[in-house]
């Protein structure tokens, strides 16, 4: 069942700025949406506010086609799960799964089966009868997993649900949630600060920032059409160079960018992707620290192997630090090593102008 | 001797001078007379009576304390009024008034000479000098313990859990009956137990208010003191080793109990 806000405010007592302002998305039915966001930007909010856990001061919730206003958190029918788990300590797997459906009155026999089915679903056959602080993390959220699924819910919250796992667990887990929507396409919104995770899992991308909506759209669109400075830094972890436009072009830090409709003398700033920037390793002329053409080079501070690529840290010529990801074969096959002098391209740049604060 | 087995070596005796060798000094004197004379000093009326007395009205004040602490516990870890701190504080005022100075209070409040007691005299209640005054004055004593065992208990239960049961559907006093109350339950049997355990024992609140009638208002605790300033060790000891047996027994079980039910929930934590 699709999910659509208008409007979304909500204000806590003692904080100035609302932590909810005027948020307006639509979170189709049948598909992933994420609120993606850094911490504080609201989004966790947001979901509290779907659920009924919060009330907003203003705004409107509409599940298909049911105004929320006026439905109790308890009626919702939603599931959610929250990043501390919040199983219940003191009852078994089985007992924390049944919960939802006891609370329903549902016949036992109907309890056991389904109870049944959701342990098979995660995959916890042996574990059962255990309780909570005898599972692992990712074991444990699997156990948050189904007793939010028991209930069959018409939206499935997920707040930050993988953040408290360890590295391989998280993705193991990430993967598992995709195959689970695929099978069962219950309409879910993840919130979440890790943009991987935003990209792999869903097929919709809200942004947010300080309360507010930066950009929704496809994933895709967010990341190569980002709407504002915001959302070029936040997703993709672009660097930002500033300069100042002259004839419609820009020089930033000591490149040379296009500045389409920019008035002369206006603030330019530029985003550059990580992937986005070409290092090669010119003939260095030992006098200057120039190429033999005379053009600065920039200087290799640090590499770090993440795998199948290399993380660069650059120094420009005018000093300004830049993070490139190049293929680990692309340096090897250049040389490249820690203290060189570089030659820097930029494929490409998202270019705003104006005075932006991010 | 190193130092290590020195420190081990004074606490054995000063926990065997100050605590075990004064239990062995009455046990030995309750059966000082042989088996016959200790039965035959606790099968006395007096004796019986004080005993029944304060087994009854212990188990009352467990009961009472046990709900009334629980529910000012839950007032205290989920409110965040303005008057906590002072709450707070006023909780454990009874455990730092002598016990005797307690009694001395009751008496001023509703004896027959303040305007309460008058006012319950008029209507032919009686409170000092009853059974109701003895309840007053343990319940009085009594009220930290319950909500001392409780509080640390709610307080660590996550806030996310009750989220957690209102989205499935569960209505707060669902909620309590499934969620909270069996999480804090082991702690609130405890202070029922440990609040039993303090009532029989208690001597110096009571003293004062009860009156100590025989066979009606005089309690155990009573009973082995007026013992005593008769000369009567055998008697007194003999009531002594029943308050002592039915304390420890009642202690061991409530541990034993909840490190039980604690094990399995709290594992790697």
């Amino acid at each position: 069942m699709s999910l659509h806000a208008v409007g979304l405010t909500k204000h806590f007592p003692g904080g100035g700025t609302p932590a909810v302002d005027n948020v307006t998305f639509d979170a189709p039915d049948g598909k992933i949406t994420t609120l993606l966001g850094p911490s504080g930007s609201g989004k966790s909010t947001v979901l509290r506010l779907i659920a009924g856990l919060e009330l907003p001061d203003r705004g409107m919730l509409r599940l298909g086609d049911v105004d929320l206003a006026s439905v109790a958190v308890q009626e919702r029918g939603v599931g959610f799960v929250f990043q501390s788990y919040a199983l219940f300590k003191h009852m078994t797997v089985r007992e924390n799964i049944t919960f939802g459906l006891a609370v329903r009155r549902m016949p036992r026999r109907e309890q056991a089966d389904r109870v049944a089915a959701m342990i098979e679903l995660v995959q916890l056959q042996d574990l059962a009868d255990r309780f909570p602080a005898q599972l692992s993390g990712g074991q444990r959220q699997r156990v948050a997993f189904a007793r939010a699924l028991a209930i069959e819910p018409r939206l499935l919250l997920l707040d930050e649900p993988f953040a408290a796992l360890d590295a391989r667990v998280r993705v193991e887990l990430r993967e598992w949630l995709r195959r689970l929507h695929d099978e069962r396409h219950v309409t879910t919104i993840l919130v979440t600060h890790d943009q991987s995770e935003a990209m792999e899992l869903s097929e919709h991308v809200v942004v947010m920032h300080e309360g507010r909506v930066e950009q929704a759209g496809p994933p895709r669109e967010v990341y190569e059409r980002p709407a504002s400075p915001f959302v070029a830094s936040f997703v993709g972890g672009a660097t930002l160079l500033k300069g100042r436009a002259q004839a419609g072009r820009a020089a930033v830090s000591t490149f040379n960018v296009a500045a389409p409709g920019a008035a002369d003398g206006a603030d330019v700033s530029a985003y550059v992707r990580p992937h986005d920037v070409r290092v090669t390793k010119p003939a260095t002329d030992p006098a200057t620290e120039n190429d033999t053409l005379g053009v600065k080079l920039a200087r290799v501070e640090r590499l770090t192997f993440l795998g199948g690529t290399v993380k660069l840290a650059l120094i420009l010529p005018d000093g300004a630090p830049m993070t490139v990801h190049m293929p680990a074969a692309e340096v090897a096959a250049h040389g490249i090593t820690e203290g060189d002098r570089v030659l820097v391209d930029l494929a490409e740049a998202k270019v705003f102008i104006g005075d932006y604060s991010i | 001797m190193t130092r290590r087995s020195l420190l081990p070596l004074l606490a054995a005796t000063f926990l065997g001078g100050f605590v075990a060798l004064p239990v062995v000094a009455v046990l030995v004197t309750a059966f000082s007379d042989g088996p016959a004379a200790f039965m035959a000093a606790l099968a006395a009326p007096a004796a019986r009576n004080a005993f029944r007395l304060t087994v009854a009205t212990g188990a009352l004040v467990a009961v009472v304390n046990a709900v009334a602490g629980t529910l000012l516990a839950w007032v205290l870890a989920r409110s965040r009024c303005f008057g906590r701190g002072l709450l707070d504080a006023l909780i454990d005022l009874p455990f730092a008034i002598p016990t005797l100075v307690t009694g001395l209070m009751l008496v001023i409040l509703v004896g027959p000479q303040s305007d309460a007691g008058a006012w319950l005299e008029a209507r032919g209640v009686r409170v000092l000098f009853t059974w109701v005054a003895i309840v007053i004055a343990l319940l009085f004593v009594t009220l930290p313990i319950v909500v001392r065992a409780v509080l640390p208990v709610l307080e660590e239960i996550d806030l996310d859990q009750e989220d957690a049961a209102a989205t499935l559907g569960a209505w707060p006093a669902f909620t309590f009956r499934r969620v909270i109350l069996p999480a804090i339950l082991p702690a609130v049997l405890q202070g029922a137990l440990l609040t039993f355990a303090r009532a029989l024992g208690e001597f110096g609140a009571v003293v004062i208010v009860a009156g100590n009638i025989p066979h009606r208002t005089l309690t155990a605790p009573v009973h082995v003191f007026g013992a005593v300033e008769s000369g009567d060790l055998v008697g007194a000891s003999a009531m002594s080793v029943v308050l002592i047996a039915l304390s420890m027994s009642l202690m061991l079980i409530t541990d034993r109990y909840r490190r039980a039910w604690l094990a399995p929930r709290t594992e790697g934590r």
